[in-house]
């Protein structure tokens, strides 16, 4: 009786077998690499640590759906990835080969995004000249002391980047984008659709802009800019340097530039129908006697730089 | 089969078929998964639909300027009657607002924050087109007219981003 | 039943390549990058069978191989931007399709968690319940048998050809575990087909 029932459980753990039965991967993983994924069989958030080896400046790719991105540069050649997963999150998945470390939230095959427990909110340490590229829907991201390229995209998750980079490319929908610093002549894209836009500490050139957002770049050392928005207010505050390329487009949002005790630059600002206002430089004359708007073209000191500011229905102020 | 050792059994795992051909064509479901998300690299997608809007943008400002002939005074004004571009830019404002209507996986709030702006955006050029009509040797009123097509371009492309990105991550 | 799934499909073998009327892969695997459905079919007729030839013998099961196939190569699509044609495609998409099935397995892991490694000594000691001598001689067929893990590094090793650091690489486990596995593996081929 005994051996009948031992081969009927085996029938029974045979045709599972053949399903899926890759226990024992993960009860007996105890590799070189830091590598554990607890799990509660009660289905509450499960804890994760990995570790990989990484080149000082390979690509670490970071995909999460919802919750928290957090990164974090060190000196160390290794990715570490830190934090919990919710419950309706499959597994986290961090791949390394010789393309770089790949971490991505698994869902369950099938899983959609609007789930309440499929977030996962992660630390991740990584090597700082790393070239990041980071993709959510709706997960914060900060992205500390980074020095390489960064790339960011986000539906309606925040985005704060508060690092060195050389380069940084940054597309929200919804979210507020805020990047403070740069290494030098670094170049930065931050652009979303209905957030609002932040800029300060770049030294190099920004391109910026949002749909009905305000972007708003100051405290910067910029030598090309542009900025643009449909119905948010552009605000510029800060110096123009000599050779410097300035632009600033604006559909029905004002465009507002604070540029310091005598800018030396050529102006050429015009609105279709708002108002200018300038602190320095000759008294706007209109576009056309069909139009209520007013253009206003001068050189103020040496030239040296060129400023364009258009808007079709908003106002244009520009200050000392 | 001989396996009475490791290397017997291998040299028969070896040998065993690499290709084994499943038992049915499995290519139309995977056209039809990938066909729903075509691929597009952002900046394909915003190449495609900037150069569209700008192009048609850049002939309009040349057919502008042409007729804009140096010499003042030997082209006579066009007066009121309707510019030729007139109806082009009505046929252009329904396509652009028919394209974010029928793009699939825009949130409500987002696709309402889009339509608004086109909306901006169409007024705005409505404007310049009557201004122009009247004072359509104006290069500033042709200047601002080229900016918001360039506005337009940026709005639509940036609709065709958030379709690729939601796409692929709806099959996570 | 499952033996006439690993027949059928063994029947099914394909014997030679497709060609790619004259282009070279590069060729076609560039214009399937930039969204060529046709030069993309191409590639999968070319590699599908190689591809649910692993998928088959990692899964064990038909109805999951195809769905593993079919999962890799929409990845593979997904992901076409990423491929830089210093490896061959084939070889490329093929791990996309090891991935595709470990992976797969993990999530039916948290479901049948009531399998352990006890259960799979019963499983040793036990002849397969259905097999018999005319079966005997059917690697594949003891392939499919085999406990998961077991069968993983084995098809893995022995028949793809990786090393068990590839291994370790490839589904998380230590080296050390790696090997023993294929050990045990190669263990109960040996017993199931000498019988």
């Amino acid at each position: 009786m005994k051996r009948l029932s031992i081969i009927l459980a085996y029938v029974l753990l045979s045709f599972a077998a053949v399903v899926a039965s890759f226990s024992l991967l993960a009860l007996t993983s105890s590799s070189a690499y830091a590598h554990e994924q607890d799990e509660d069989r009660d289905g509450s958030d499960r804890n994760v640590n990995e570790t990989r080896n990484a080149k000082a400046d390979g690509e670490v790719r970071i995909d999460n759906l919802a919750g928290t991105i957090k990164i974090h540069g060190w000196d160390k050649n290794q990715v570490r990835v830190t934090g919990t997963l919710g419950e309706e999150v499959d597994h986290l998945e961090v791949d390394s080969d010789d393309s770089g470390v790949s971490i991505r939230v698994v869902l369950p095959h099938g899983g959609r995004g609007n789930c309440e427990e499929c977030s996962a909110d992660l630390e991740i340490d990584l090597p700082q000249a790393s070239r990041v590229e980071v993709s959510t829907v709706s997960a914060d991201v900060e992205a500390k002391d980074l020095t390489g390229t960064e790339q960011f995209g986000t539906v309606s998750g925040n985005l704060i980047l508060d690092s060195t980079p050389v380069r940084a490319d940054i597309h929200s929908v919804s979210g507020d984008v805020t990047v403070s610093g740069s290494a030098k002549n670094a170049r930065i894209i931050a652009n979303s659709v209905s957030g609002t836009v932040r800029v300060t500490g770049v030294d190099g050139s920004l391109h910026a802009e949002s749909v009905s957002g305000d972007v708003k770049a100051d405290d910067n050392r910029l030598s090309g800019v542009e900025m643009s928005s449909t119905s948010g207010n552009l605000t510029f505050e800060g110096g123009v340097l000599k050779g410097g390329d300035y632009e600033f487009h604006n559909v029905s949002g004002d465009i507002v530039l604070i540029l310091g005790p005598s800018p030396s630059a050529r102006f050429d600002v015009s609105s279709f129908s708002g108002d200018i206002d300038n602190s320095f430089g000759p008294r706007p004359t209109r576009v056309s006697k069909y139009s209520p708007g007013m253009e206003l073209h001068f050189t103020n000191g040496g030239g040296d730089a060129q400023v364009s500011a258009r808007t079709l229905s908003g106002d244009i102020r520009i200050n000392d | 089969m001989n396996v009475g050792n490791d290397e017997s059994l291998r040299k028969a795992a070896e040998r065993l078929p690499r290709d084994i051909a499943p038992d049915r064509d499995l290519w139309p479901g995977i056209a039809a998964r990938i066909g729903s998300k075509r691929r597009s690299h952002s900046l394909w997608a915003y190449g495609v639909a900037a150069s569209l809007f700008v192009a048609v943008g850049a002939a309009s400002v040349w057919f502008g300027l042409a007729r804009q002939a140096p010499g003042a005074g030997a082209a006579p004004q066009l007066a009121a009657a309707p510019s030729p571009e007139a109806a082009y830019f009505a046929q252009r404002a329904a396509f652009a607002e028919n394209t974010v209507q029928n793009t699939p996986n825009l949130a409500p709030a987002t696709r309402e924050v889009i339509l608004k702006n086109l909306r901006v955006i169409e007024g705005s050029m409505q404007q310049i087109e009557q201004a122009l009509e009247q004072d359509p040797n104006n290069p500033r009123l042709r200047a601002l007219l080229y900016d918001l097509y360039q506005n337009e371009a940026r709005l639509l492309a940036a609709t065709q981003q958030i379709q690729a990105q939601t796409t692929q991550r709806n099959d996570l | 039943m499952h033996q006439r799934d690993m027949e059928s499909a063994l029947a099914m073998q394909m014997p030679t390549r497709n060609s790619f009327d004259g282009s070279d892969e590069n060729t076609v695997a560039a214009r399937a990058r930039d969204g060529d459905m046709a030069a993309f079919e191409q590639l999968y007729r070319r590699y599908v069978g190689r591809v649910h030839a692993v998928c088959l013998r990692l899964a064990g099961n038909r109805t999951l191989a195809e769905e593993c196939t079919q999962d890799a190569f929409v990845r593979a699509w997904e992901s076409l931007a990423k491929f830089r044609g210093d490896s061959s495609f084939g070889t490329w998409v093929h791990r996309i399709a090891v991935n595709t099935v470990l992976e797969r397995h993990r999530t039916q892991l948290r479901q049948a968690a009531w399998i352990s490694s006890k259960d799979d000594d019963i499983l040793e000691s036990v002849p397969a319940a259905d097999s018999g001598p005319e079966h005997a001689m059917d690697l594949d067929q003891c392939i499919a048998e085999l406990p998961a893990a077991a069968r993983t590094v084995f098809v893995l090793f022995d028949v793809e050809g990786h090393t068990h650091e590839e291994i370790a690489e490839m589904t998380g486990l230590a080296v050390g575990t790696s090997k023993a596995h294929l050990h045990r593996a190669r263990r109960m081929l040996r017993a199931r087909l000498e019988s």
